[in-house]
């Protein structure tokens, strides 16, 4: 909400509670000028007890530097502000043709004592089906992710899957043999 | 009721306790206990019970006297257990340190033993069949101190190995092990009522009740602990709940303080939606936290009570539900592979809701059936039944060293997981945004055309996409979001358009619209529009209710998160990948109808005034003429959208949940390094929004 400029209240707005609450904001507001002012009055005369003196001091306090406020900032032109990127996930793997194998990826995985790769399964990707051992999807991954796990299953349940980590430096994530 | 009435009977127990003349014998309990005490063996050896979980320790192997014990009680008045040494056919007392005291008791028929037996109101009550059931008076104060005296004329006909006393009325219920019904017992009379039948037969050798009036009776044979419904003993409900898998044994007696409620500790609780079953109340899975049996490799977190809806059990605490993973698709009439990560060992108990009714059905719904399983990484198989049901549901995966188990009640053991899942027909790809279950956040101002005070927490939404993709096409998109901020005053709506979709694609047949995970009837594809435009709310202030006036964003609202939605959207004319409008779509809040707009409006703008991430198009149902006023320079021709003059948004994407700025903070102070990204066009910083990079004073959590 804008708080800064609160000059106008339109009297036909039908929501008097919007007008009641900017009203509190205003009131609210001078209350809190007249404390601050107050704040500040009071920081000159409390310190330092070692002199014993009371002069006067005629310092006149520096004016805070301004604080830069998001308003003041210049994007550019075209700036789309997009937290993702497209990339292209572009697997092929021969010996997986003919077989029922689905592809994941996982944006959070560790790998533990005996190199076998944990994926965290909510942080899946995408899901897909082989088709002849291979897949091309485009996919969107948001800015945070700079690698990804990628994981092969058939549907025997005898089979490790197949494992490779990837790191996302570009527009394609390949992985082919 | 028996809660208020569990209070006063506590407050009115510790004040009578403090004053209490101890007993010449062992020292008395400290407390009413929570926990079960079983009696069990010959020579007897007793055991805590947990009644919630089922999970039982030994407490005592020796009570410094030979032989078996049984037909025990609690005595409220005293605090001591009461029993009968079935060896040596005495009364004896069971003290705080489970150290037993032969009484002296008088009038009971020599050479015969006692099985039952319960205490009430400093009488103790010992029933046998065929043979007579008798009060003795536990009160030093009272003439007839110790002395056995027989209910004359009482009904010894039943066959019953224990009863106990109800908090509320103080009458005496038991399950008859033969017939399987439940009667309610007068002490007066000895006369009893047949209350209707339990559905289960068998020894039921132990009895316990808790505060609120539910009665628990353990089956010898199995350790089945059963619950009865007694909370109104005007409408009893006799049938017998499943609640819990304790201990078996062929000699078994019970008893409990029915004045203290169960207590609830170092238990694991499901997250499924509530029509699973998933809260206490509704008998929901939970299990005793064990550190050497869970799944994953985090051992669970307690919790106290199950966490169905947008709060789960991984957004409260750890994420500990780190056991389960579908390596492959569930298509409907093949096999598929679950992927299950096991520390310990144990017996695995899996269910999918295939039907998607909101329940699990134990007849044909529990696809793995008490699987042995050890420490590591297994593959399972299972079949998708035929008949399984294309869309979203949900699974519950349960680990336990009991080798029966369904999916609700009480484990000593082990862990419960719940997923969702998505049940497709074959060849069927997924792809999420941002992940299977993870959120992108959408931050507003909503002052637009103005300029705001880039709190940018207006509102805040996190929102994901699954997008089913099948031959190039995408035959159906899930769309979920959670309200987690509004700090606002204005009253918005949320909507999501799907950019270039006609909206004759949609199969308005097959629209699902969950608020909080419970369908809902409307449809949300928006009147007036050319275009696919789902309508979350109309009203965003309308789905919480809270007194805050701004909701979650100042640190003096504390409020939970209220609303959360799942629309899955299925088209008839399904869009080819190319014609698809990119994740995360074209989301946004417009006004709500009625409520004020401020400065610049003489009317409410209503439905009228959208505001939309950069460069996203306003729908159908907008006013162009908007667009330029105040600080907004869109420009419609040069498809230019929601930026001020510097360029500056009204409204962003957030790549992960995001800890958003406190009410009036602007988003420089909470994020620094959001500067040098806008300032660079997106080159520097892109990852300015994870929390490393916040200030934490700044940002409300």
């Amino acid at each position: 909400m804008e708080f800064i400029n609160e000059k106008i209240i339109n009297e036909k707005i039908i929501n008097e509670k919007i007008i009641n609450e900017k009203v509190t904001n205003i009131v609210f507001g001078l209350f809190m000028i007249a404390v601050f002012s107050q704040i500040i009055a009071c920081g000159g005369g409390g310190g330092g007890g070692e002199s014993g003196t009371s002069q006067p001091t005629s310092v006149v306090p520096e004016p805070p530097p301004p604080v830069l406020q998001t308003k003041d900032l210049v994007a550019p032109d075209n700036f789309d502000y997009e937290t993702s990127s497209e990339v292209t996930v572009d697997i092929k793997l021969p010996e997986l043709s003919g077989r029922r194998a689905f592809v994941s990826l996982f944006s959070q995985y560790a790998r533990h004592e005996n190199n076998q790769w944990r994926p965290d399964f909510g942080s899946r990707l995408m899901m897909e089906k082989l088709r002849e051992g291979e897949i091309n999807r485009s996919i969107k991954l948001t800015h945070d992710i700079d690698k990804v796990l990628v994981q092969i299953w058939t549907d025997n349940k005898n089979d490790p899957p197949y494992s490779k980590e990837i790191t996302v430096d570009n527009a394609t994530l390949f992985w082919r043999q | 009721m028996f809660k208020l009435l569990g209070q006063v009977f506590t407050s009115l127990f510790l004040i009578v306790f403090v004053v209490w003349p101890t007993n010449p014998n062992a020292d008395p309990f400290d407390e009413c206990p929570s926990k079960a005490y079983l009696f069990q063996s010959n020579n007897v050896q007793i055991y805590g019970v947990n009644l919630v979980t089922g999970s039982y320790t030994l407490l005592e192997d020796y009570v410094g006297i030979d032989g078996n014990i049984n037909g025990v009680g609690f005595n409220f008045d005293d605090r001591y257990i009461y029993g009968f040494n079935t060896s040596t056919y005495e009364v004896v007392q069971i003290g705080g340190d489970f150290q037993a005291t032969v009484l002296n008791v008088t009038g009971l028929p020599s050479d015969t033993t006692f099985y039952v037996g319960d205490v009430s109101a400093n009488y103790y009550y010992v029933y046998r069949k065929n043979t007579g059931f008798y009060r003795i008076n536990l009160d030093d104060s009272r003439d007839d101190y110790l002395e056995a005296v027989e209910v004359v004329g009482a009904d010894v006909s039943l066959q019953l190995t224990d009863f106990a006393f109800h908090p509320g009325n103080g009458l005496l219920y038991a399950v008859d092990n033969k017939t399987g019904m439940l009667h309610q017992i007068s002490t007066e009379t000895g006369a009893n009522v047949e209350l209707g039948d339990t559905g289960e037969t068998g020894t039921f050798g132990a009895g316990y009740f808790d505060v609120n009036g539910y009665y628990y009776v353990s089956r010898n044979s199995d350790g089945h602990i059963f619950r009865i419904d007694l909370t109104d003993p005007d409408s009893p409900e006799p049938e017998a709940v499943l609640f819990a898998q304790g201990p078996f044994s062929n000699q078994n007696d019970g008893a409990r303080c029915a004045f203290a409620p169960l207590a609830i500790e170092n238990t694991d609780w499901g997250d499924a939606p509530t029509s699973y079953s998933t809260l206490f109340a509704d008998n929901g899975p939970r299990h005793e936290i064990t550190e050497d049996l869970y799944l994953g490799s985090i051992i669970p977190d307690g919790e106290s009570d199950g966490l169905p809806f947008a709060v789960n059990d991984d957004q409260s605490n750890t994420d500990d539900e780190d056991g389960i993973g579908f390596v492959t698709a569930i298509e409907i009439g093949l096999d598929g592979l679950v992927q299950v990560i096991v520390e310990g060992e144990g017996y695995l108990h899996a269910w999918i809701d295939w039907n998607s009714d909101g329940s699990f059905d134990e007849l044909t719904e529990k696809f793995i059936d008490s699987e042995f399983l050890t420490t590591g990484t297994h593959l399972i198989s299972y079949r998708v039944p035929d008949t399984a049901i294309a869309g979203n549901s949900w699974s519950r995966f349960r680990l336990t060293s009991s080798e029966e188990l369904t999916a609700v009640g009480g484990a000593p053991d082990g862990e419960v997981e719940d997923h969702a899942v998505s049940i497709s027909e074959p060849d069927i790809s997924y792809r999420y945004y941002p992940s299977e279950s993870g959120w992108v956040a959408l931050a507003y101002e909503d002052i637009w055309p103005g300029v705001g005070d880039y709190d940018l927490n207006d509102v805040v939404m996190q929102y994901r996409i699954v997008e089913l993709v099948r031959d190039g096409e995408i035959i159906r998109v899930d769309l979920y979001g959670t309200l987690v901020a509004m700090g606002a005053v204005y009253h918005n709506g949320f909507a999501v358009h799907l950019a270039g979709l006609n909206r004759d694609s949609v199969d308005q047949d097959r629209l699902r619209t969950l608020f909080n995970n419970e369908l809902q009837a409307l449809n949300p594809l928006e009147e007036g529009q050319s275009e696919v435009v789902i309508k979350v709310s109309d009203d965003l202030w309308e789905n919480v209710d809270s007194d805050c006036r701004f909701y979650r964003t100042e640190t003096s609202c504390t409020d939970e998160i209220e609303f959360s939605f799942e629309i899955s959207v299925n088209f008839s004319q399904p869009p080819t990948l190319a014609s698809m409008p990119d994740a995360p779509y074209n989301p946004f809040i417009f006004a709500s109808s009625f409520w004020g707009r401020g400065e610049g409006f003489t009317e409410t703008p209503g439905r009228d005034l959208e505001i939309h991430l950069v460069d996203q198009p306003m729908t159908d149902l907008a006013d162009q003429s908007l667009f330029g006023t105040g600080d907004d320079t869109s420009d419609v021709s040069s498809e230019r959208y929601y930026k001020t003059n510097s360029n500056l948004p009204w409204a962003i994407e957030v790549g992960t949940d995001w800890l958003y700025p406190k009410e009036r903070v602007d988003i420089l102070e909470a994020y620094p390094m959001f500067q040098d990204w806008v300032e660079s066009g997106g080159e520097e910083n892109s990852d300015w929004y994870i929390s490393e990079n916040a200030v934490i004073e700044k940002i409300y959590q």
